[in-house]
C-alpha cells in the first residue's frame, strides 16, 4: 500500500512534462495553450528563449522527479533493513552545486540578446544617419481607453495634425514602428501577446516599444497592469495597413527620421507639454478653491 | 537529567489564561486557530474569484445574493478587484506568515532550543493581539463603503491606490499593524534563539525548523521597516496630500483637490518589493525547515548535508534582498538594471536547488514511514520543485515580457505558496498536533486530505501556466470579454471545478483537526520517536493535558542522529548522553 | 460560460443557510413621487400609495420585468404593425440574467456589461455608480449627450452605437468595440427600451398631478398586482388613453430621430494644418472664442475649463429645482438621496487644453457639439454662429492642446494670490 504513494509522486513529473509538451505542440482539447501565434516580424527571440528555458527546466524536473519517486519506492519496500546512517557526501555536493551553477550562469547570459533586442536596440532611422528612429505614434493610456496619436504629415507626434484614434492603432505594415507610451492617470501596461510586447506605462516615464507587423495583420492590445474597475475592458486593436493606405489616412509613415538632437529636445518638450497643461489645469483648480473670484472672468 | 518546570500550572488557575496568556505555547495555539479561521475566509474569497472567472457575471452563491441582491446577484467589476485584493492580503498577511512564524515559531522555538519561554513574553502576547485589530481594520476597509473596498491589489500600486479608493487607508492601517506584530515577533525570536539556548545547543546543532524561523525573523526585522515606512508614506499621500508617490500631472477629475504631485510611482514599487520579495522567503523558509525535520524523522535517517542546508538558507535570505527588481522587469526602469536583477534571480535558484537535492538525498536510502505528515512533506518537495523551476523560467526578463502579469505568474506563486508552504503547514500540524494537544490526528483522514489536496491543487494551478503563456492577464474580472481569450473559457471552468473540489477537500482537514481535538487517539510523549527537544518531556502537563515544558540541562549532539549504528533504537534524542 | 452548476449552488445554499434571492425588479422612480408631493401636496403629506401601485402595474403590464421584457406594439388601421422603435428579439438578448447556451448564444448582455454602473432600471445608480465622476447616465430622462440630432431630440441608433463602440474618453464609459454587431444592436435597443420606459414613468407621475385624488385608471375588479394587464379589468377607455399617451407622446419622440439629424457641411480646406489659410482660420477661431461665441465664459480664458463652474447638469437639476431643495444645502437633499438620487456634483466645463473630447475629437464631432450644444448640460446650441465661424472655432479648438501655453499659463498663475 505504501509503495503506491511513489506512483503518485512519479505521476507528477510525467503529467507536468507531458501536458506541457502537448501544449507546446498544439495538442489541446480546447484552445491554443502556448504562446499565441507570433505577429511580430522583428520578434527579439523570446519564443526561442521560452522554449529553451522550458526544455531545460523540463529536463531538471524529469531527473529530480524520477529520482524522488525512486527514492520513495526504495524507502517503502518494507523488510527489516535499517535506514542508512550517512549524512553527507562531499563530492556529490560539490557536483550538484557546480553543475546547476554553470547552467544558471549560462542561462542568464544566453537570455541577454533577446532582452537587448526588445529594450535596447531601437530600430534605426531610414535616413542612414545611424540614429534611432523617431516614434511614429504616441500611445496615451487613460482609464479605460487607449488613445493613439498618429504623427500625421509632419511625422512628429504631439502636434495639431496628429490623427487621433480611440482604441484602434493603425500602423504601416512591413516596416519598423516605434511607439512612445504615456499615461494620463494611473499605471497602465501596453500588453500585446501576439507581438511579444509588454511595457508598463508609469506616470512620468515615456517608454518606447517597437515592432514590425505584416501588412494586413490584426492583433489585440490589452491592459496588463491593474488600473481600476474597468481594467478588463481596456482593450484595443492594432491593425497593419499598407504604406499607401497609412499615408493616405495618417500621414507619411515612411518619413521616419532620426531623433536628432534638436528633435529629441522637442520630443522632451512635447512629452512634458501634457504634463504642463495638466499641471496648469490643476493649479487653476487649486486657485479656484483659494480665490473664488478668479472664476468670474 | 530532565525536569519539567515552567509557568503552566500557574496559568491554569487564571480564568482568562487562554485569552491573555504570555505562555508561548498558548500564543502559538492562538495564532494557529486564528490562522485556520482566516484560511477559511481567504479560501472562500478564492472560490468567489474562481466562480466569477468561470461563469462571469452569474449570481455568485451566498455572496452575490447577500451583497448584490438589487443587481441580480452578480458582483461588480470593482468588487471583483476587492475580492482578489482581500484574498491576497488575507492569505499572505493573515494565514501564511502568522501560521508559520506566529504559530509554529512561537510554539516550537523555546521548546526546540530548551528555553523556558520567549525572551519577551509580553511582546509576544502583544504581537498576537495586534492581529485582531489589524483584521478588524481590514474588515472595516471592505464595509466602510459597500462594494468599494481596497481594490488596487495587494501590491497597491500608486497612483491607483492613492487616488481612487478611500478604503485603501484602512487597508494600509491593517498592514501597518500586521507589520508591527511581525516585527515584535521577529525581535523576540532573534533574541530568544541567540540568548536562551540550553548549554551544548550550538548554532550548528539547531534543528532546521529553528534555523528557518531564525532566518525568517532576520528577514522580517530588516525588510519590514521599509514596508512600514512606505505604507506610512502612502497613507500620507492619501490622507495628508503629500506627494511621495503621485506624480504632478496625474489627472484626477474625481478628486482634483486631493492630487498632491511631484512624486514617483516607481519609488513605491521599489520600496514595496524590497519588502515583498523577502516576504516570499518569509513565507517559505520556515516551511523548508519544518519539512527538513519531518523528512529526516520519517526517513529514520540523518538529514543529508546539514551545513549546506543551513548555509543555503542564509544564502537565500541574503540573495533575497537583491532580487526584488524582477517584479519590475517591464515597469520601465533602466533595462540594464533588469539585466543585473536577472542574474541575481537566476542565482537564487542555486541555494534552492541545493536544498531540493539535499531533501532527495535525505529520502534516498531511508526507511520511510508514510504518515500523513510525511506525505505532506514529500508533497512540499515535489510542489517546490515545480514552483521553483517555473521561477527560473520567469527570471529571464525577456521571457517575463510575455508572462508578466499573466496567469503564469499566478500559477507559479500558488505552486510555491499553496503547493509548498501550505502543504508544509498541514504536515506540520499533523506532526506537532500530539505535542500541542496530547492527541493524534486521524491518519486515514489525513492521507485522504493529502491525496485530494495534491491532485486538485495540480488540477487548479497547472492549467494556469498555459493560460498565462497564451497571455491571459491576471486581475481581469472577465477575461472572456477579450476575443483572443474566449476559447480559454473551458479551461477556466475546469480550473474552477478543481478549485471547488480543493475547497471541499479542506473540509476533511477541518473535520479531522477539530474532531481529533476531542476524539483523537491519545499519543505518548514522543509518538514519532523524534530527536528534537520538544518531544523529550517526561510527564504530561496537567493544565493543558499535553506534555509539559521541558528544560534539558544539556544537549550533546545535533537533532538528526537517526539510525546510528550500535544503538538499540533508531533515534537518539539530543539531550540523551 | 455555460450554465453554472446549480447543484453546487444548492450545496452552498444549504451550507450558507440562505433563502433564494428575490426576482430582480425595476426600481420605481421614487424621486418623481417626491417631486410630485413637493409640488402638489401640503408639506409632510404623502402621495396616495395607490398611484405608485397603479403606475407600477401599468409599467409592468406594458414593459414587463427585467427578466421578461415586453414592448407595446401598435397596429395601424390597415392591420400593419407600426414602425417598431425597439426590436423585441434584440430586447430578449439584452434582458435577463447573464448566461449563454452551448451554441454560445449570449443573453443578459445588459446586466453583463452595463447594469453595474447604469443599474438594472437604467437609473444610473448601479452599485459602481457612486465612485464614478461623471455619474453613469440615468436613461429615464431620455436625454443623451453625444448625438447628431438637435437638442430635445432622442439620439439615432448610430449615435448610441458610436458611444458603445468608442466609449466616452475621460469618463468611466469604456469601449465595447470588441462585441459582435448583433450584441451591440441588442444593447442599443435595450437602452432605448429603458429610456422610453423611464420617460413614460415620469409622464405618468405628471399625469397624477391632474387627477386631483382620482384613480389613475378605475379598477373594475380586484386583481393581484402582477396580473397581466389584459386580465386586470382596466377601464377600456382609460387604458386606451394611457396607451395613447405612450404612443403619441413618448414613443413618437423616438420614432425616426435619424430624419432630424443635423447634416455636417463640408469643412473648409483651411482646416488642414498644411493649408496656407490654416493659421488665419485658427486666429479667427481664437477671436470668436473670446468674443461672439463667448466660449470663454465657461471654458475660461485659457480654455482650462475654469470659467463658470457652479452649474449642475439636467440630471441633478431634475430634482434640485424642486420646492424646498436648496442646491447649496445638502440637508435639503436628503429625501431625494434616500429615494435613490445621486448626490449632485457641479459640472465642470471641458478642459480644452487637453485633446480629450468625450463626444469624439474629429472635426465633424466638434462641429456638432458646437452647432447643437450638448443635451442636459449648460453647453448651448449656437444658432447665431454661421457654419464658417463654427469651423474656425473647430480649427482653434484642435490647435489649443498643442500650442505653447506657457504664456497663458504664466498669465493664469500670475493672477493667483
Amino acid at each position: 500500500m505504501n509503495r503506491g504513494w511513489s506512483l503518485l509522486f512519479l505521476a507528477l513529473p510525467v503529467v507536468v512534462i507531458g501536458s506541457f509538451a502537448m501544449a507546446a505542440m498544439g495538442l489541446s482539447p480546447f484552445g491554443r495553450l502556448w504562446l499565441p501565434v507570433n505577429a511580430n516580424q522583428s520578434e527579439p527571440g523570446i519564443d526561442r528563449l521560452v522554449n529553451l528555458l522550458h526544455i531545460v527546466v523540463g529536463v531538471v524536473l524529469a531527473l529530480t522527479g524520477l529520482f524522488f519517486a525512486a527514492a520513495i519506492w526504495r524507502g517503502t519496500r518494507g523488510g527489516s533493513q535499517p535506514a542508512a546512517g550517512w549524512s553527507h557526501n562531499t563530492w556529490l555536493e560539490v557536483l550538484w552545486t557546480l553543475i546547476p551553477a554553470a547552467i544558471l550562469v549560462w542561462l542568464s547570459l544566453s537570455q541577454y540578446s533577446a532582452w537587448n533586442a526588445s529594450r535596447r536596440d531601437q530600430p534605426l532611422a531610414g535616413d542612414g544617419s545611424g540614429l534611432p528612429r523617431r516614434p511614429l505614434i504616441r500611445v496615451v493610456a487613460q482609464r479605460f481607453h487607449w488613445e493613439f496619436h498618429h504623427a500625421g504629415v509632419d511625422g512628429v507626434t504631439g502636434t495639431a495634425d496628429d490623427v487621433v484614434r480611440l482604441n484602434e492603432l493603425v500602423v504601416p505594415g512591413d516596416t519598423d514602428v516605434v511607439l512612445e507610451l504615456i499615461t494620463r492617470d494611473v499605471v497602465h501596461s501596453f500588453g500585446v501577446p501576439a507581438l511579444r510586447l509588454k511595457q508598463d506605462i508609469v506616470p512620468g516615464l515615456t517608454p518606447l516599444v517597437w515592432f514590425r507587423m505584416k501588412n494586413g495583420d490584426q492583433v489585440e492590445l490589452v491592459c496588463t497592469e491593474l488600473c481600476g474597475w474597468g481594467h478588463y475592458l481596456m482593450q484595443a486593436r492594432i491593425r497593419a495597413v499598407s504604406a499607401e493606405t497609412y499615408a493616405a489616412g495618417f500621414g507619411d509613415g515612411n518619413g521616419q527620421g532620426a531623433i536628432s538632437s534638436t528633435l529629441s529636445t522637442s520630443l522632451t518638450a512635447l512629452t512634458s507639454l501634457t504634463a504642463l497643461t495638466s499641471l496648469t489645469a490643476l493649479r487653476s483648480s487649486w486657485s479656484l478653491r483659494l480665490s473664488p473670484e478668479v472664476s468670474g472672468d | 537529567m530532565i525536569e519539567t518546570v515552567g509557568p503552566s500550572g500557574v496559568i491554569a488557575r487564571r480564568r482568562l489564561w487562554w485569552l491573555f496568556s504570555t505562555d508561548h505555547r498558548v500564543i502559538g495555539c492562538q495564532f494557529l486557530f486564528s490562522a485556520l479561521l482566516w484560511l477559511a475566509v481567504g479560501g472562500l474569497l478564492a472560490l468567489a474569484i474562481r466562480w466569477q472567472l468561470a461563469w462571469p457575471w452569474t449570481e455568485i452563491p451566498v455572496l452575490g445574493r447577500w451583497l448584490f441582491a438589487d443587481n441580480g446577484g452578480q458582483i461588480t467589476p470593482e468588487f471583483y478587484n476587492v475580492l482578489f485584493t482581500m484574498h491576497a492580503t488575507v492569505m499572505i498577511f493573515f494565514v501564511v506568515i502568522p501560521v508559520l512564524s506566529g504559530a509554529f515559531g512561537n510554539y516550537l522555538i523555546p521548546l526546540m532550543i530548551g528555553a523556558h519561554d520567549m525572551a519577551f513574553p509580553k511582546l509576544n502576547m502583544l504581537s498576537y493581539w495586534l492581529m485582531w485589530p489589524a483584521f478588524g481594520l481590514l474588515l472595516t476597509s471592505v464595509v466602510v463603503a459597500p462594494g468599494e473596498g481596497p481594490s488596487s491589489g495587494w501590491t497597491a500600486y500608486p497612483p491607483l491606490s492613492v487616488l481612487f479608493s478611500p478604503a485603501q487607508g484602512y487597508w494600509i492601517g491593517s498592514l501597518l499593524l500586521v507589520g508591527v506584530a511581525s516585527m515584535l515577533g521577529a525581535i523576540n525570536y532573534i533574541t530568544t534563539i541567540f540568548q536562551m539556548r540550553v548549554p551544548g545547543m550550538t548554532m550548528l546543532r539547531l534543528p532546521m525548523t529553528v534555523w528557518g524561523l531564525l532566518v525568517t525573523a532576520v528577514l522580517q526585522a530588516l525588510a519590514l521597516p521599509v514596508l512600514t515606512a512606505a505604507l506610512l508614506m502612502l497613507l500620507a499621500d492619501q490622507w495628508l496630500g503629500t506627494g511621495f508617490f503621485v506624480p504632478a500631472y496625474v489627472l484626477n477629475e474625481a478628486q482634483p483637490e486631493m492630487v498632491p504631485g511631484g512624486g514617483d510611482p516607481l519609488l513605491w514599487q521599489h520600496l514595496f518589493w524590497f519588502y515583498s520579495h523577502p516576504a516570499v522567503y518569509i513565507m517559505i523558509l520556515p516551511a523548508m525547515g519544518m519539512v527538513s525535520d519531518m523528512l529526516s524523522c520519517f526517513s529514520r535517517k540523518p538529514l543529508f548535508g546539514y551545513r549546506p542546508m543551513v548555509f543555503s538558507m542564509i544564502a537565500i535570505a541574503g540573495l533575497g534582498f537583491v532580487v526584488w527588481g524582477h517584479h519590475m522587469f517591464v515597469s520601465g526602469m533602466n533595462y540594464l538594471l533588469s539585466a543585473s536583477f536577472a542574474v541575481s534571480t537566476m542565482l537564487i535558484a542555486l541555494p534552492s536547488g541545493i536544498k531540493v537535492f539535499n531533501w532527495l538525498a535525505t529520502v534516498w536510502g531511508g526507511r520511510l514511514q508514510m504518515t500523513a505528515a510525511m506525505l505532506f512533506s514529500l508533497g512540499f518537495v515535489s510542489m517546490f520543485i515545480v514552483g521553483g523551476l517555473s521561477g527560473i523560467v520567469m527570471a529571464s526578463p525577456a521571457v517575463d515580457i510575455v508572462i508578466h502579469d499573466t496567469y503564469y505568474i499566478v500559477a507559479h506563486f500558488h505552486y510555491v505558496l499553496f503547493g509548498s508552504s501550505l502543504l508544509a503547514v498541514f504536515g506540520g500540524i499533523h506532526f506537532w498536533f500530539p505535542r500541542m494537544f496530547g492527541r493524534q490526528m486521524h491518519e486515514g483522514l489525513g492521507k485522504l486530505h493529502f491525496l485530494l489536496t495534491y491532485l486538485l491543487l495540480n488540477g487548479t494551478f497547472l492549467p494556469m501556466h498555459w493560460l498565462g503563456l497564451r497571455g491571459m492577464p491576471r486581475r481581469y474580472a472577465d477575461p472572456s470579454i477579450v476575443e483572443g481569450f474566449r476559447d480559454l473559457q473551458p479551461w477556466n471552468e475546469f480550473i474552477t471545478w478543481c478549485a471547488i473540489g480543493l475547497g471541499a477537500a479542506q473540509l476533511v482537514f477541518f473535520a479531522n483537526f477539530f474532531g481529533s481535538l476531542v476524539w483523537g487517539r491519545r499519543s505518548g510523549l514522543n509518538p514519532w520517536q523524534a530527536n528534537t527537544l520538544e518531544w523529550q518531556a517526561v510527564e504530561p502537563d496537567h493544565a493543558t493535558k499535553v506534555a509539559g515544558q521541558v528544560v534539558a540541562t544539556r544537549v550533546w549532539r545535533g537533532p538528526y542522529e537517526y539510525s546510528q549504528p550500535g544503538r538499540a533504537t533508531d533515534f537518539w534524542p539530543q539531550n540523551e548522553p | 460560460m455555460k450554465t453554472p452548476p446549480y447543484f453546487v449552488l444548492l450545496l452552498l445554499v444549504l451550507l450558507g443557510g440562505c433563502r433564494p434571492s428575490p426576482p430582480v425588479a425595476f426600481r420605481p422612480n421614487t424621486v418623481e413621487r417626491i417631486k410630485f408631493e413637493r409640488v402638489n401636496l401640503a408639506e409632510g403629506e404623502q402621495a396616495d400609495p395607490r398611484y405608485a401601485a397603479q403606475i407600477e402595474r401599468l409599467l409592468n403590464g406594458l414593459f414587463g420585468t427585467p427578466d421578461e421584457p415586453k414592448f407595446p406594439q401598435f397596429v395601424d388601421e390597415s392591420g400593419q404593425v407600426a414602425q417598431a422603435v425597439v426590436n423585441f428579439d434584440r430586447l430578449r438578448l439584452a434582458a435577463g440574467a447573464v448566461s449563454s447556451d452551448r451554441t454560445d448564444q449570449h443573453v443578459g448582455l445588459y446586466r453583463k456589461h452595463c447594469a453595474h454602473c447604469h443599474g438594472i432600471t437604467g437609473d444610473g445608480a448601479g452599485p459602481t455608480a457612486g465612485m464614478l465622476n461623471p455619474y453613469p447616465r440615468d436613461y429615464r430622462l431620455g436625454k443623451f449627450k453625444f448625438k447628431t440630432t438637435p437638442l430635445r431630440t432622442p439620439p439615432t441608433d448610430d449615435d448610441l452605437r458610436r458611444t458603445l463602440e468608442t466609449g466616452i474618453p475621460g469618463t468611466g464609459m469604456p469601449s465595447f468595440s470588441t462585441l459582435p454587431d448583433d450584441q451591440i444592436d441588442a444593447l442599443i435597443d435595450y437602452v432605448k427600451y429603458l429610456a422610453i420606459r423611464g420617460e413614460y414613468e415620469k409622464r405618468l407621475w405628471s399625469e397624477v398631478a391632474g387627477r386631483d385624488g382620482q384613480d389613475l385608471f378605475p379598477e373594475k375588479t380586484a386583481v393581484s398586482a402582477d396580473a397581466p394587464i389584459a386580465e386586470d379589468g382596466l377601464d377600456d377607455v382609460m387604458f386606451e388613453l394611457l396607451v395613447e399617451w405612450l404612443k403619441e407622446d413618448t414613443l413618437a419622440r423616438w420614432e425616426n430621430p435619424g430624419g432630424r439629424a443635423t447634416a455636417v457641411p463640408d469643412p473648409p480646406a483651411a482646416l488642414d494644418p498644411r493649408d496656407p489659410g490654416y493659421r488665419e482660420l485658427v486666429e479667427t477661431g481664437r477671436r470668436l472664442f473670446y468674443t461672439k461665441a463667448n466660449c470663454v465664459q465657461c471654458h475660461g480664458d485659457a480654455g482650462l475649463g475654469d470659467g463658470q463652474t457652479e452649474n449642475h447638469d439636467d440630471w441633478a437639476n431634475d430634482w434640485l429645482k424642486s420646492p424646498g431643495v436648496q442646491a447649496d444645502n445638502p440637508a435639503t437633499w436628503m429625501p431625494f438621496l434616500e429615494a435613490g438620487a445621486m448626490p449632485p456634483r457641479k459640472i465642470r466645463p471641458r478642459n480644452l487644453s487637453l485633446p480629450v473630447y468625450r463626444g469624439g475629437g474629429s472635426p465633424d464631432d466638434l462641429f456638432l457639439r458646437m452647432e447643437n450644444g450638448i443635451e442636459g448640460t449648460p453647453m448651448p446650441s449656437s444658432p447665431s454662429l454661421s457654419d464658417e465661424e463654427i469651423w474656425a472655432l473647430v480649427a482653434h479648438l484642435r490647435a489649443m492642446p498643442y500650442e505653447q501655453t506657457q504664456a497663458s499659463a504664466a498669465a493664469s498663475s500670475g493672477k493667483q494670490p
